[in-house]
């Protein structure tokens, strides 16, 4: 007799599985397979058993007391807003640190500056290289999703869009801070990347097979999934490079 | 009968926030559940039901009624998490931070009453830990199925993939959580 998989007891405790009724006789009929369910729904049954603090009941009320104040924050792509003194502040000052980040990473190696002074900057830099290796990775994540959507029907793009939407930004502030350290293969690739991402953020979120077959057409041709691949493998191996520091002491 | 999430939903768009606090009073408790779960620390959750609530008011006017409201809700706050959950996996490759999985091993196991054998405080704390193992795409459609009762193809429609990528990441999930747990279970038999 052949021995119920894992993954049917899983679909089978789920309710999930187009076999139900004969994954039911066999578990009646073999002992063994019974007993591996016995364990798995026992384990299950365990899990339920995670805490989950309680709430109060006034907790809506709680979390728009709280809300309501930020409501008026609510952004409008405008671009005068390009133009806000904090963005530039904010925007300027992640530019000067992944500036930073990369000059560190071309004139490396060389002996470390043994002042306190110098601890500060290269832990700040591994975090900002790192952080645009994971920028990097959630980008090719997003286009990978969207060139395995399966095909048949329109396709919902919602996840995608909202994913994009939020890489976005991020995206335009690592493209000038690559530009302004003359990295210019990492500056082409964000470039490329952001009119995806624009591009992916902006469509119709609802989109027919045959839109879907061109969008993957492009992404293949200019082999954009490929190009992040190699940039973020060369970041990786940039972020190994630079020394592991310590942090700035805490107070 | 309370309003219903729609008409909620069309006040807030004709700029009423009561439409919007509406929305929040009623999804808040189960944002909540949803969030802790999913990261495993109170004060994160927090965090995501509020920014959560907060990317849904932005986004109104792109939400499309036949998926319901609640739904999408779900789908941001999946979102939300996902992005919270990779921010604390950097923080945890960042040595200044230590690591993330502390958060988890933090969680209280719970004050052994007189109505709880030892036993069930290990299982729970043990179960925290193994949650907190879990890689985020297994940690998401692990809880939308056991926890939410969410049917596979809802998990890969929040998650943004295919009916086969979820199934796989619940199996790995369920695998992991197995190895973890069996141990245990074999000492209470």
């Amino acid at each position: 007799m052949k021995h119920l998989k894992d993954e049917q007891l899983i679909l089978y405790y789920y309710g999930e599985g187009v076999e139900r009724a004969g994954t039911e006789a066999h578990l009646a009929a073999c002992e063994s397979c019974q007993a591996s369910y016995d364990r798995l729904r026992e384990t299950l049954a365990a899990i339920d058993a995670a805490p989950l603090p309680a709430r109060p009941e006034d907790y809506g009320a709680r979390v728009w007391q709280r809300l309501r104040p930020r409501l008026g924050e609510k952004p409008r792509f405008d671009w005068l807003g390009l133009f806000q003194p904090r963005r530039w502040v904010f925007g300027a000052s992640l530019a000067a640190l992944l500036a930073g980040a990369f000059l560190l990473g071309r004139f490396w190696p060389r002996p470390p500056e043994p002042s306190r002074a110098s601890v500060p900057v290269s832990y700040r830099d591994r975090v900002l290289v790192l952080a645009m290796s994971e920028h990097l990775e959630q980008s090719q994540m997003l286009l990978i999703e969207l060139v395995n959507a399966p095909a048949g029907g329109s396709i919902d793009l919602t996840a995608q869009q909202q994913g994009a939407e939020d890489l976005v930004e991020a995206n335009r502030l690592y493209r000038q801070a690559a530009t302004g350290a003359g990295e210019a293969a990492l500056a082409g690739l964000l470039d490329e990347l952001e009119r995806w991402l624009l591009e992916i953020a902006h469509s119709p979120s609802r989109l027919s097979s045959r839109e879907l077959e061109e969008f993957r057409r492009r992404i293949d041709q200019q082999e954009m999934i490929f190009k992040i691949h190699v940039i973020g493998r060369q970041l990786r191996a940039r972020e190994e490079q630079v020394e592991p520091a310590l942090p700035p002491a805490r107070a | 009968m309370g309003e219903s999430d729609e008409a909620a939903v069309a006040r807030a768009r004709a700029g009423d926030p009561e439409g919007f606090r509406v929305l929040v009073e009623r999804h808040s408790h189960a944002l909540f559940r949803l969030a802790y779960r999913m990261t495993g620390n109170e004060q994160d959750a927090e965090d995501v039901v509020q920014e959560a609530f907060l990317r849904a008011y932005r986004r109104l006017d792109r939400y499309e009624s036949r998926a319901g409201f609640g739904t999408w809700l779900y789908r941001i706050t999946v979102n939300c998490s996902l992005d919270l959950i990779r921010r604390r996996l950097l923080e945890r490759r960042d040595p200044a931070a230590g690591d993330a999985s502390e958060t988890m091993k933090s969680i209280p196991a719970g004050e052994p009453g007189p109505d709880r054998l030892a036993f069930g405080v290990e299982v729970r704390h043990k179960v925290a830990l193994a949650l907190a193992e879990l890689s985020p795409k297994e940690r998401v459609a692990f809880v939308l199925r056991h926890f939410e009762g969410r049917s596979i193809d809802e998990i890969s429609r929040a998650m943004g993939g295919r009916p086969d990528a979820a199934k796989n990441c619940i199996f790995r999930a369920v695998q992991k959580l197995r190895r973890a747990l069996d141990p245990l279970m074999s000492t209470a038999l």
